[in-house]
């Protein structure tokens, strides 16, 4: 058995993070879930995942600057974003790819198929860089 | 009057006075002319009936007088007849039609022998010559009675004065006399032309104020043709209806086959629903509430509806009796329909602020219930009897999904970047998404598209947006079959897209409702509603019209229009 991908999960609706783990462990990866953005920016310093999948909206540190704090400590980390809604206060959806350098930008609720391929196409390229 | 027309006014007096100088002068030169002709012949008849006998000094001889009559008659007439013909009007003709009326008088006294009566004739021409109100002819005339008189006094004094020996001086006398009626005549000629000029005056002023009068109707009929604002005054005795040319023409009424209207004709054009209102309305005045505002509409001639908005009061006898009432006519029709996408503008954008605001809340759950009903719909084997409620609870959720995207849309929170688009690519990529359903319904789509790029700046998402929730309105009102067309035409202005079916069409009753969000004719489930609301609001994004045009049974035809010029951002 070769060793699980470990995807870090960052969202502060706990709905969210049980889904997360009831959708994708039986796809064989390896979850750990946090609720909130300075939470996310210490497991990631913490411990090296394959993976941060993150809410745009969270308390204490949203994602955003969680985002850019993760890729200071790990400029190669692929992050999944999520966002519940379009309303883009700072413009942050539109952006998050091409400027903070998030591998994507997902809308809630994301479709299984959906999320799988994104997480596949991320884990991929990962591999291949 | 300001200066300049003052001035124009002195200027145009002047000209008026002298050209009516002219005229009399002229006119007085045609009766001189009949007058000395006929003179003459009364000379002859004079000479041959009455004085056959000249007087020659003392000595009467025969024949002389018919003589003198005919040639020095001929003599005094030629040069004023000539200068009548060639030089009417001139003052060198004035002087010697003078001088020669009075050397007809002078001939006509030496023909009756210096008869004391025949002396009048002076009195007589000098009052015909003053007509002229040029008292300058005086001059002559007089100089030349003083003249005569005084010569003949001395050479043939019978000629003159019937007697062989009058006193040397009489010819004084005489003089006196015309001296006396010319001081008379001179004031009547200084008056005669002051009352002239005063004429000219008025007769300019009037001119003036009749084109100042033009000007400033014309400024009028102007100014309501650009407000599209008609007056009117109604007389309820004589029942007529005064109106401006621009109600004329907002009522499409041609003035020139109808130059006045009663009320009853008036009425006529008002929309039979709104005819009540009229009456209510003139029925509710009062003199303490005299003044209206109304609203009605209008059916043109031409079957055309306008809405109006009319503003008036009444004007009251001394009964307090309603005599008559006046007022405004607007034409505020495109006003009515602006004010109508504005408010369906606005009913979107508050959807689209309430679907913002609450977003979040509802996507998160939504998420969570999405994500377990699905993964648990892989988990759960077929034939489990948690299979048909797990599939019902992904379809829901999807379709919530969906609904709340839509929503979204009209937040106007999406991307507003717009791009140069070419309609017949965008056009072509469309197709190839709905091709499969309309197939499915056996409906054949086909494509007339402008032969160049029509480039247009727009945002690409939201253009495709409107080009498949087109295609789709058009294909569930072809469930049987049909043809679905694509037409596209450019110009340097606009470019134009027409969707058209050949479906059930759009009953009239509801074509005014179909832009409004969550209307719809399919059935719970089906739709949401805001297909074509969202359609309406991106086209007035990108600052273009859209318009139906339907038959029930035979089809529809959206027609849209895009401007090609720049639109940097999407409202």
């Amino acid at each position: 058995v070769t060793n699980p991908k470990t995807i870090l999960v960052a969202d502060d609706s706990i709905g969210i993070c049980d889904m997360m783990v009831y959708v994708l462990e039986p796809l064989g990866f390896k979850i750990v879930t946090v609720h909130s953005g300075t939470d996310a920016v210490q497991a990631v310093t913490e411990q090296a995942f394959d993976l941060v999948i993150m809410d745009v909206h969270m308390p204490k540190m949203h994602g955003p600057e969680a985002l850019q704090k993760i890729l200071a400590i790990r400029p190669q980390q692929r992050v999944l974003m999520m966002s519940s809604s379009a309303d883009s206060t700072f413009g942050f959806e539109q952006r998050a790819v091409a400027e903070y350098g998030a591998f994507a930008c997902l809308y809630k609720p994301i479709e299984f198929a959906e999320l799988v391929k994104t997480i596949e196409d991320a884990l991929r390229q990962r591999s291949d860089g | 009057m300001s200066a300049t027309a003052t001035t124009n006014t002195a200027i145009r007096a002047q000209q008026l006075y002298e050209e009516s100088l002219d005229h009399s002068y002229r006119q007085i030169d045609r009766m001189f002319g009949g007058l000395l002709i006929s003179q003459w012949i009364v000379a002859i008849v004079l000479a041959l009936v009455f004085s056959p006998y000249a007087w020659s000094g003392r000595v009467r001889t025969i024949g002389s007088h018919v003589e003198a009559a005919l040639f020095l008659g001929a003599l005094f007439n030629a040069l004023p007849l000539v200068l009548i013909r060639m030089r009417p009007g001139w003052v060198g003709t004035r002087m010697a039609i003078a001088v020669a009326q009075i050397l007809w008088s002078c001939l006509l006294i030496h023909l009756t022998g210096g008869r004391l009566e025949t002396h009048f004739h002076i009195f007589g021409s000098l009052a015909f010559l003053t007509f002229y109100r040029d008292w300058r002819v005086l001059i002559p005339a007089t100089l030349v009675v003083v003249v005569d008189h005084f010569l003949r006094g001395i050479y043939w004094p019978e000629s003159v004065y019937g007697i062989t020996n009058p006193e040397w001086w009489r010819f004084l006398e005489h003089g006196s006399w015309i001296l006396f009626l010319d001081f008379f005549l001179i004031l009547a000629c200084i008056n005669s032309t002051k009352e002239m000029r005063e004429i000219a005056m008025r007769r300019a002023e009037t001119e003036q104020f009749a084109k100042e009068l033009e000007g400033k109707t014309a400024q009028l009929s102007q100014a309501q043709r650009v407000a599209r604002m008609g007056s009117w005054e109604w007389d309820m005795a004589a029942d007529k209806i005064n109106g401006s040319d621009e109600l004329y023409r907002i009522f499409g009424i041609n003035k020139n086959r109808t130059p006045t209207i009663n009320m009853a004709q008036l009425i006529a054009l008002i929309h039979p629903e709104n005819r009540a209102l009229i009456q209510q309305t003139i029925d509710s005045l009062r003199p303490q509430t005299n003044e209206f505002v109304l609203e009605y509409r209008i059916v043109l001639p031409n079957g055309e509806i306008r809405q109006i908005l009319a503003r008036g009061a009444a004007r009251w006898g001394s009964d307090d009796k309603i005599i008559g009432l006046l007022g405004t006519a607007e034409d505020v029709t495109d006003r009515k329909e602006l004010e109508i996408k504005l408010r369906q503008s606005e009913k979107l954008s508050a959807i689209g602020q309430l679907a913002g605001g609450i977003a979040h809340e509802i996507n998160n759950p939504l998420a969570v219930i999405l994500g377990f009903s699905q993964a648990l719909d892989r988990r759960i084997p077929n034939g489990d009897p948690l299979r048909a409620p797990i599939e019902a609870i992904v379809r829901e959720a999807i379709r919530c999904k969906d609904l709340v995207r839509e929503l979204l849309t009209f937040s106007r929170t999406e991307s507003k970047i717009t791009e140069p688009l070419d309609l017949n690519e965008l056009i072509r990529s469309t197709l190839v998404l709905i091709a499969s359903q309309a197939n499915m319904q056996n409906v054949v789509i086909k494509t007339e598209l402008a032969d160049d790029q029509l480039i247009f700046f727009a945002n690409q998402t939201q253009i495709q947006q409107v080009l498949v929730n087109l295609s789709t309105n058009a294909l569930d009102a072809m469930k049987s079959g049909g043809t679905l067309t694509f037409r596209t035409r450019g110009s340097a202005q606009e470019i134009a897209l027409e969707v058209s079916d050949t479906g059930e069409g759009i009953p009239e009753k509801i074509r005014a409702k179909i832009f409004e969000p969550f209307f719809t004719t399919k059935e719970v489930g089906k739709g949401t509603g805001l297909g074509l609301s969202l359609v309406y609001e991106i086209v007035q994004q990108h600052r273009g019209s859209i318009d139906i045009d339907s038959k029930v049974g035979t089809g529809t035809i959206m027609s849209i229009k895009f401007p090609t010029k720049e639109n940097r951002e999407v409202s």
